[in-house]
């Protein structure tokens, strides 16, 4: 039997029991939920992996609801428990309300036979039919076992609509319901791992998806009194079907207009080819929904504190160290007696500079608050004197366009300084003289890329690095900021050499964002930061884009390759893409930003925003040839 | 249950030459002729050049009378290699058919033969599964079926190893099942495990393969509430694609993992670094306990068969009450333990076609790297397992 050690690492979706499963549920998911995700509609949920698809679709199913409704005294419980009980997922008196039946494209559907002589369709219907009414029947077992259903027979009842089932037998009991079903899916799976040609006619086919109407219009009812009134079927794992097998699903299951709500869920990029023209209809019977705009955009301290949730309940599963806030173990400021050499090597640098500066009557007042921030050992000061720096730069690059040589007052420095200049400071410091930047919980947070499968690794990480501390019977365990960025960067190295060890396209993906990386640098650690904060992103424009999708469908095609590479990149998270509208200098386009531990990992800043015109040409280049370094490392002026 | 490999014939180095000359020789005086067919890969791997060098050398040499030989080579579709390596395929491909040339006939299968529709849209598992069914449908009268392993990937030559012998032993229970209308069914490996660990193999594809025929214990969702016992054949370089299956539903939270070592080993080390290499994924991760570790001759396929075989037979047994279990294989070991780990899965595979227990899932790597000096310094050890034929009798 395999037991956890750290309880950050693994996937909570399927390796967990269900009581674990609902301690470590965040129900915060639930309240992001919009408000017509449970009406009768197709609704596709979209988002890369681990980003929550499959943990959401999981609290849906009658063994989970069961636990989250025995669970309802429980204090830490109560949340999940009081958003189900408004959504009339679960009632106080009769449990759960809801059939919630999850089934996974992951299981043979693409392997089932193709070519002219083998009604392809016919038989992925049958499957899918077969196992959900399977499905359905275990479910509806877990939520009648309880002490007083259990022994009493399940009943099946059905309203007029079951009167046009053709494929599913409506006049048997469950158990002979069950065996039907068995039977079929034994067929069909020994029709998939046979070597000899099957007669035709013993190969299984249904005319329509009719489980969908069987499972809206099948009533259960144990000694007399009816189970869980409302149905929801979920189907995870879309993008593992055959390309046409994902499109005969969506249309069919449409077009049959359901009266209860059919979950699909898919990776954000189901086809390679595909990218950024999935998903054309959205109406009342199709709804699109994308997992991580739930949390992204200008909700992104949505996910903070979804994320400090997650680590919360997380921690509160081990006894190694004592639970509460992950947050409380992580220092969220630099202490300066951390970085005092560093700090010493900075002010140092810049009293060169200073001096180099000070024959300059146009900064005199300026170079003079400089040296005050000189006498300050703190890093605060660093920052304030990159700043100077930086606006110092700016002002020469455009006097010298337009020869002005009036000194500027002091108040000017103040009204030049941004938010953005500032954090630049940050990832300048950082990068010029060593002082941690990733670090603190907001930020880890941010690392994760609203994904929880990133940010269970990173937590992973500094989970161990705490018990580490522990061991050695440090005094404080406490990680301090320098020791978290170390665990961080760490992590951030794994994921960019795992790349090759964990992708279809690995190497050349890992190729194309190396020198993304690497470009990114150049244009952020110009002394005048001029794209402050920073670099993360490069932008193909629509005319660039529609070249790359012009190609004709050759494998050998480089700009085909490049499509698979980003889509590829997209569907597993190590690139962002974010639409970048049209403006009168510019035409639109999309941005492809690096994920956030990348960014860690190529000292970049973890706020999204600055993004360079790109073309499919140089990123054919990076992806066949890798980074090639155009600058010094020495920061310039742009 | 009996095992079907209690007595088995295997030979390595020297040996596989005598008993090749032996029994080629034997054939020659009792005047029977020999109808060959060896299968053997289109691949980069020099390797296969050498193994069939030697058998035809012994099979000449032995005088015996050769009615019909047919080399049938298996083209190996969906991998991306360097141009280096594309070309040493090329060039392995024309010495097979020159060497071949002298005792027969040329034919070639690959997984992409009479596909219907989108080449796209053909799954990792479709696309496995055709090539093997290519691969029996070869099969004819031959009176010995040589599979020479060198130069063919791990989950092909599983598939096809697995194929046959459900060809030739339909029915397991019976006496002398492995003698298999005295068909001989030879596997040989050039086996050189320096090389081994020096061809890479990286980007895992993200779709796992199921080995055609021991798919239906993960598929059957009767069957899903089984407890599952998963025996992860550990070898270098390899945990990229331990890491997809783990990630992937395959593998319940509460499977019983028993990971297979190779011990003993020429370095007395290895079984070691392997357990630091996938230290995380299955002892940070998965907390599996080091009782459940076996160990298994890096050298003695049949001794790996009768290890993990072993094992299964317990676990069967006691989960028993339970119900039943599913028993999980997967091999990301060198060539001979791998073998070992798949007569293995053969024998606990039961014959009744709805019986579901075992499976073999895989992640396929996509590219694998190597150079050509590499592979031109392979000094590889013969190795043959012969499973079935006139041995059994």
């Amino acid at each position: 039997m395999a037991y956890r050690s750290n309880p950050f690492r693994g996937r909570m979706s399927e390796r967990t029991s269900d009581q674990e499963f609902v301690h470590l549920f965040s129900p915060k998911v639930i309240e992001r939920l919009p408000e017509d995700v449970f009406e009768g509609a197709v609704h596709i949920f979209r988002s890369p992996p681990g980003g929550g698809k499959t943990t959401l679709l999981r609290a849906f199913t009658p063994s989970a609801l069961k636990a989250f409704w025995n669970s309802r005294r429980v204090v830490d419980m109560n949340e999940a428990y009081q958003k189900l009980l408004s959504r009339e997922i679960v009632d106080e008196l009769a449990g759960p309300q809801l059939i919630g039946v999850l089934l996974s494209c992951a299981s043979g559907y693409a392997d089932l036979p193709q070519g002219a002589t083998i009604n392809e369709e016919g038989l992925f219907r049958a499957l899918l039919d077969a196992r959900i009414v399977l499905r359905t029947i275990r479910c509806v077992e877990a939520l009648a076992n309880t002490e007083q259903d259990r022994g009493g027979e399940i009943l099946l009842q059905y309203d007029d609509l079951a009167q046009d089932l053709k494929s599913i037998p409506t006049n048997v009991t469950l158990r002979e319901l069950g065996r039907w079903a068995e039977g079929l899916e034994r067929t069909v799976c020994a029709v998939l791992d046979s070597f000899e040609n099957f007669p035709l006619r013993q190969i299984p086919h249904h005319v329509r998806f009719e489980a969908v109407l069987w499972l809206q219009s099948v009533r259960f009812e144990v000694n007399g009194k009816a189970l869980a009134p409302r149905r929801l079927l979920m189907i995870d794992d879309l993008h593992k079907l055959r390309r046409k097998q994902r499109e005969w699903l969506i249309e069919e299951l449409t077009d049959l207009r359901p009266a209860i709500p059919l979950w699909l869920a898919e990776r954000s990029i189901a086809m390679g080819q595909e990218l950024l023209v999935q998903g054309a209809r959205n109406d009342r019977d199709l709804r699109e929904h994308r997992l991580d705009e739930f949390w992204g955009g200008q909700q992104r301290s949505q996910f903070s504190s979804f994320a400090q949730n997650i680590l919360q309940r997380r921690l509160a599963v081990q006894d190694r160290l004592p639970p509460g806030a992950f947050s409380q173990y992580l220092r969220d400021q630099i202490d300066s007696g951390e970085v005092q050499d560093r700090l010493k090597e900075g002010r140092e640098r810049f009293q060169n500079y200073l001096n180099d500066m000070r024959d300059s009557p146009r900064y005199a007042s300026w170079i003079g608050a400089a040296g005050e921030y000189l006498e300050v050992r703190e890093v605060s000061a660093l920052h304030e004197l990159i700043v100077i720096r930086a606006l110092i730069a700016r002002d020469e690059a455009r006097r010298q366009m337009s020869l002005e040589l009036t000194p500027l007052p002091v108040e000017e420095l103040d009204g030049r300084d941004s938010g953005a200049l500032q954090a630049a400071a940050e990832v300048i410091a950082h990068e010029e003289f060593k002082i941690p930047y990733y670090f603190g919980i907001e930020r880890i947070c941010t690392l994760a890329t609203n994904n929880v499968e990133e940010l269970l690794a990173i937590a992973a990480s500094l989970y161990d690095g705490l018990l580490a501390k522990q061991v050695l019977r440090k005094p404080e365990l406490l990680l301090y900021a320098s020791e978290q960025e170390r665990l961080v960067r760490e992590v951030a190295g794994r994921k960019r050499d795992f790349i090759p060890k964990s992708h279809t396209e690995g190497t050349r993906a890992q190729r194309l964002l190396d020198a993304v990386g690497l470009y990114c640098r150049e244009r952020t650690f110009l002394v005048n930061a001029p794209y402050a904060p920073g670099v993360t992103g490069v932008r193909l424009s629509q005319t660039e884009l529609s070249l790359a999708r012009s190609v004709h469908r050759s494998e050998r095609d480089v700009r085909s390759v490049l499509m698979k590479v980003l889509a590829e990149c997209v569907a597993e998270n190590l690139l962002v893409t974010r639409d970048s509208s049209a403006s009168t200098s510019r035409e639109g386009g999309c941005v492809f930003y690096l994920n956030r531990m990348l960014c860690a990992h190529f000292n970049l800043p973890v706020q999204f925003g600055g993004w360079q015109d790109v073309t499919v040409g140089t990123m054919v280049e990076w992806m066949e040839a890798g980074p090639r370094p155009s600058r010094d490392r020495e920061l310039k002026i742009a | 249950m009996k095992a079907l490999w209690q007595h088995y014939v295997y030979r390595r180095g020297d040996e596989v030459q005598e008993m090749w000359d032996r029994m080629f020789s034997q054939r020659q005086s009792r005047g029977e002729a020999c109808r060959v067919l060896y299968i053997a890969g289109r691949g980069f791997d020099t390797r296969a050049v050498v193994v069939l060098q030697r058998f035809i050398q012994c099979l000449r040499e032995s005088r015996c009378d050769v009615e019909k030989a047919e080399l049938l080579l298996v083209g190996i579709e969906g991998y991306e290699l360097s141009r280096e390596l594309l070309d040493q395929t090329d060039r392995n491909a024309v010495a097979l058919q020159d060497e071949f040339r002298s005792i027969g006939e040329t034919k070639f299968v690959t997984s992409k033969d009479d596909v219907d529709g989108d080449i796209e849209e053909v799954s990792a598992n479709s696309a496995l599964h055709r090539c093997t069914k290519n691969v029996l449908d070869a099969v004819g009268d031959h009176t010995d079926i040589v599979l020479d392993v060198s130069s063919l990937p791990r989950i092909l030559y599983l598939s096809i190893l697995l194929a046959l012998l459900q060809k030739l032993v339909p029915d397991k229970d019976e006496g002398k099942a492995l003698l298999a209308k005295g068909v001989n069914f030879q596997v040989v490996v050039a086996e050189d495990p320096k090389l081994d660990s020096l061809i890479r193999s990286e980007d895992p594809r993200s779709d796992l393969v199921l080995i055609p025929g021991y798919s239906g214990a993960l598929r059957i969702e009767s069957v899903r509430h089984w407890p599952l016992v998963w025996f992860p054949i550990l070898g270098e370089n390899r945990i990229g694609q331990l890491q997809k299956i783990m990630e992937s539903d395959v593998i319940p939270p509460l499977a019983e993992i028993c990971p297979v070592l190779p011990h003993p080993s020429r370095d007395p080390r290895r079984a070691d670094q392997l357990l630091v290499e996938y230290r995380t994924p299955l002892f940070d991760a998965s907390q599996t306990p080091v009782s459940n570790v076996l160990y298994a001759h890096e050298s003695h396929p049949f001794e790996v068969y009768r290890q993990l075989s072993g094992a299964m037979k317990r676990y069967l047994m006691s989960m028993r009450i339970m119900g039943g279990c599913h028993l999980v294989v997967t091999p990301l070991a060198s060539k001979l333990i791998t073998l070992g780990a798949g007569l293995a899965c053969f024998e606990m595979k039961p014959s009744a076609h709805e019986d579901y227990s075992v499976a073999i899932p895989y992640a396929e790597p996509a590219r694998y790297v190597a150079t050509s000096r590499e592979l031109a310094a392979a000094d590889p050890e013969l190795a043959v397992l012969v499973l079935t034929g006139e041995s059994y009798g």
